[in-house]
C-alpha cells in the first residue's frame, strides 16, 4: 500500500517512484500483450476507495460496467474521452463505455483492477490542478479533455491506461461490427478477394531461403 | 526416487526434438512440461485477452517487460505465426565486441543444413505459391517493389492454410505442424512419457546424473536423469539455471546475460488511397504471417522485413508514435483519433516487424523468489540499429508512398517480442558463454542446454527452424555418446 505522500514530489506535482512506475509499466504490458498488441500502458497501486455521489458522471448514458463508486464512475469518464461514444460523437459509433471497456479495468481475471484507484487519483488530481479543485468525474467532458491532456505530459503512467482503454474498446464485439472485423471465420482462402494470385515484387531467393 | 535415462524440461521446440530422437535411440525419457494438454478443440479464434492469456504464457518481469513464450504442451509451435526459415550463413559470421564470432566453431549453415533439412521434412515446411499469398502480404510486397526493394515468399509449416488470420492463437484447422502433431507423437510412440502441469525449481547433482525438483499440484517431486535437458525456453531456461545456480558451482557467469530480441520492431504501414483498389483489400483475411519475407537489407544492413497479416482491431490499439502527417492525429485518442481508426481500418493496414542482426540490451536474471526479471544493459548498440532501421524505412516510405509508423515507442522495443534468444548462448569457452557447440552446459557433464537460449546471437530470420536444427543435433550427439 502506498500513502499520498509517496505520490508527491517536492513541488507537489503529482509524482510515481520510478519503481511504482515499473509496475505500472508491468501491469500495463500484461495486459496489452494479452490482447497481442505490442505494450505499453499502465497503471498501479491500490488506494483507498472514497465514496461519491450515485449520479452518473456528466455526458455518460451508463459507466460500461464499472462499479457505482467514485472509482467506477471517474474510469467511465476516463474511457469516454479516450473513446468517445455515441453522446458525444455524431457519427453515433460506438465508444468505449458503449462497449463495456471500463468493466475491463475491474476485472479480476486480469492484472489491472488492482491498479484503478491510482488511475483515478491521478486523473483527479489533474482535474483539481486545472478546474478549481474539482474531480475528474465531475467536470464537463471538454474540461476532462483537456485535464487529460495536460497530465498525458511528462510520461504519465495515464498513458498507459489510455492503451488499456483502448484494448479494451478494440476487443469489444460492438466494435468488430463497427469497424468492419468479422472475428473467427472459415477461412478466407476461397474468397474472391484472398490473393492478387501473381507477383508482386521480384525475388531474390531460390526457394525463400536466404544462402 | 523414479530414474530416467533423461529428463527433459519443456516441450516446445527445444524439448520436444530431443525428446522423439532419444526415445527413438531407445533411452527412457521424461519430457516434463509447466503448460497443460490442450488438443485442438481446445483452441478458439479468439481475441479476448483471457484466453490469449492462457495460450501465450505472459512473463511479466518486475522491471516491466512482457515476453511471449508457449504455455502449454508443445510450447511455442502451437501458437506462432509458422515462419521457418534457415538462417543464412551471415548470421553465423557475426563477431562480438572481441572480434572472434559468437557462434562456435565448426557450426555454420552449411553445417547445419542436414538438420535443418530434418526438420523441414517433418514439419512439412515449404514455400507458399503467390496464389496462397493474402493481400495484405501482397501488398507488402508491392510496397517494397515500389520502392526498388526485392520481397520474396515465406516458408511455413501449414500443410493447406486456411488464411483465418488466428495463428497465435493455435490453429483450430489442424493445418500447422507444430510439436504437437510431429515430434511429440514420436516420442509417445518410443515410449517417453510426457508429464504436464509440472513448475521445476531446480536441478542439482547426483551421482553422475542430477535430481529435477518440481511441483505438480502444489506437491513436490523429484525425479532423476541421468542427462537433463533445460529447454524451458528464452526467459525460463535462464532463470532455472540461476535458480540452480548453489549446486553448479563450475556455471558460467553469463548466464542470462546477451539476452536478445532478435532485432524485433514492430512498424504499421497507412496505405494511401490510390496505391490499389483498397476497397477490395481487408486487413483481416488471411494468415497472421501473410507468408512474405524481404531479405533486401539483410546483406547490406543486416535486417530483414517480416510481415503480419489477419490483422484484428487491436494491433491499433498499439501506440502510434508521434508525425507530421496530417494523416495521424496527434493524439492518440478522442474524436479525432476515432475518425482516424475509421479512416483506415480494415482497407488501408498492413503490419510489419523488423528482425535484425543486432545486439541485445537486456538481461534476465531473478527476483528474491526465483521469478524471471529483467536488467536492462547498455542499449548504444541497439539504438544504432534503429537508427539505420528508420533511415532505410523513412525511404521505403517516401518512394512507396506508404506512412510507416513504429508499433511502440522506441525504448519499449521488444518488450513483447517472442524471438528471446541467446541468455544460455552457445560459445568456444566458458567466459564467454553457457554452453558448447553441443549445448552441453560448460563445467557440469550431462547438463544440456537445448532451446532459443542457446542460440548464441540474434539471427535476422525467425528463429523456430534454427532453434530445432540445433536441437537435432544436439540430440544425434548424445544419441552417439550413447
Amino acid at each position: 500500500m502506498h500513502s499520498m505522500r509517496r505520490l508527491r514530489s517536492r513541488t507537489g506535482k503529482i509524482q510515481v517512484s520510478r519503481r511504482e512506475f515499473f509496475d505500472l509499466l508491468a501491469v500495463a504490458s500484461a495486459a496489452f500483450a494479452a490482447a497481442r498488441c505490442d505494450p505499453s500502458m499502465g497503471v498501479a497501486v491500490t488506494l483507498p476507495e472514497s465514496e461519491g455521489g450515485d449520479e452518473l458522471p456528466v455526458g455518460l448514458e451508463s459507466l460500461g460496467g464499472a462499479p457505482n463508486t467514485h472509482q467506477g464512475r471517474t474510469i467511465a469518464a476516463f474511457c469516454d474521452v479516450v473513446v468517445p461514444g455515441k453522446k458525444r460523437d455524431p457519427s453515433g459509433a460506438p465508444g468505449a463505455v458503449d462497449v463495456g471497456a471500463p468493466a475491463i479495468f475491474f476485472d479480476h481475471a486480469l492484472p489491472a483492477a488492482e491498479y484503478v484507484g491510482l488511475v483515478a487519483f491521478l486523473l483527479d488530481a489533474a482535474a483539481k490542478d486545472h478546474f478549481d479543485g474539482q474531480r475528474f468525474a465531475d467536470i464537463k467532458p471538454e474540461e476532462r479533455e483537456e485535464a487529460l491532456n495536460l497530465a498525458l505530459k511528462d510520461d504519465s503512467p495515464l498513458e498507459f491506461a489510455v492503451q488499456l482503454a483502448k484494448v479494451a474498446f478494440f476487443s469489444g464485439e460492438k466494435v468488430f461490427a463497427y469497424l468492419g472485423y468479422p472475428g473467427p471465420n472459415d477461412g478466407y482462402i476461397a474468397h474472391p478477394d484472398f490473393t492478387f494470385g501473381v507477383a508482386m515484387a521480384r525475388e531474390i531467393t531460390k526457394d525463400g531461403n536466404y544462402p | 526416487m523414479e530414474q530416467f535415462d533423461a529428463v527433459i524440461i519443456g516441450s516446445g521446440y527445444g524439448g520436444a526434438i530431443p525428446a522423439a530422437r532419444l526415445a527413438e535411440a531407445g533411452m527412457r525419457v521424461l519430457l516434463l512440461e509447466r503448460g497443460q494438454r490442450w488438443t485442438t478443440s481446445d483452441l478458439m479464434q479468439s481475441d479476448d485477452p483471457r484466453y490469449i492469456a492462457k495460450v501465450i504464457d505472459l512473463v511479466v518481469t518486475r522491471a516491466g517487460v512482457a515476453f511471449r513464450t508457449g504455455s502449454m504442451v508443445g510450447g511455442a509451435s502451437v501458437p506462432m505465426d509458422g515462419a521457418h526459415f534457415r538462417a543464412p550463413q551471415k548470421s553465423f559470421d557475426v563477431r562480438a565486441g572481441d572480434g572472434r564470432p559468437y557462434w562456435p566453431e565448426g557450426l555454420s549453415r552449411n553445417a547445419l543444413d542436414p538438420y535443418y533439412e530434418r526438420v523441414e521434412r517433418m514439419l512439412r515446411v515449404r514455400q507458399f505459391a503467390w496464389s496462397e499469398i493474402p493481400k495484405a502480404g501482397g501488398l507488402f510486397a508491392k510496397m517494397l517493389d515500389a520502392a526498388g526493394a526485392s520481397c520474396d515468399r515465406a516458408r511455413l509449416n501449414y500443410t493447406d492454410c486456411k488464411h483465418c488470420g488466428f495463428c497465435a492463437q493455435g490453429c483450430v484447422f489442424d493445418k500447422k505442424m507444430s510439436m504437437l502433431h510431429t515430434y511429440l507423437p514420436l516420442a509417445e510412440l518410443h515410449g517417453a512419457e510426457i508429464r504436464p502441469g509440472c513448475l521445476v525449481d531446480h536441478v542439482e547433482p547426483e551421482r553422475t546424473g542430477y535430481v529435477v525438483r518440481y511441483t505438480r499440484a502444489g506437491s513436490p517431486v523429484e525425479v532423476w536423469g541421468q542427462r537433463v535437458f533445460i529447454a524451458g525456453g528464452g526467459v525460463h531456461t535462464p532463470a532455472l539455471l540461476l535458480r540452480s545456480k548453489r549446486y553448479l558451482p563450475h556455471l558460467s557467469s553469463r548466464v542470462g546475460e546477451e539476452f536478445n530480441n532478435n532485432g524485433e520492431h514492430g512498424f504499421i504501414g497507412i496505405l494511401p488511397p490510390e496505391f490499389d483498389d483498397l476497397s477490395r483489400y481487408s486487413c483481416f483475411m488471411g494468415s497472421e504471417n501473410s507468408a512474405m519475407m524481404s531479405f533486401h537489407f539483410f546483406e547490406s544492413n543486416g535486417f530483414t522485413l517480416h510481415p503480419g497479416g489477419g490483422l484484428e482491431p487491436s494491433i491499433l490499439a498499439a501506440s502510434l508514435a508521434a508525425t507530421d502527417d496530417p494523416l495521424v492525429p496527434k493524439r492518440a485518442w478522442g474524436l479525432e483519433y476515432k475518425r482516424f481508426v475509421e479512416a483506415v481500418y480494415p482497407h488501408r493496414l498492413i503490419a510489419f516487424s523488423t528482425l535484425g542482426l543486432a545486439d541485445g540490451h537486456r538481461a534476465i536474471t531473478i527476483d528474491s523468489a526465483g521469478a524471471p526479471n529483467v536488467t536492462e544493459r547498455d542499449r548504444t548498440s541497439y539504438d544504432a540499429y534503429l537508427d539505420r532501421v528508420d533511415a532505410l524505412l523513412a525511404d521505403v516510405s517516401t518512394k512507396s508512398g506508404v506512412k510507416l509508423l513504429p508499433v511502440v515507442p522506441r525504448k519499449l522495443s521488444g518488450t513483447t517480442s517472442a524471438h528471446l534468444l541467446s541468455a544460455c548462448r552457445m560459445a568456444d569457452a566458458p567466459e564467454r558463454g553457457v554452453v558448447d557447440a553441443n549445448g552441453h552446459v560448460f563445467g557440469h557433464e550431462n547438463l544440456y542446454v537445448c532451446d532459443a537460449s542457446a542460440v548464441p546471437y540474434a539471427l535476422g530470420v525467425n528463429p523456430a527452424l534454427t532453434i530445432s536444427a540445433v536441437a537435432e543435433r544436439t540430440a544425434e550427439r548424445v544419441v552417439e555418446r550413447g
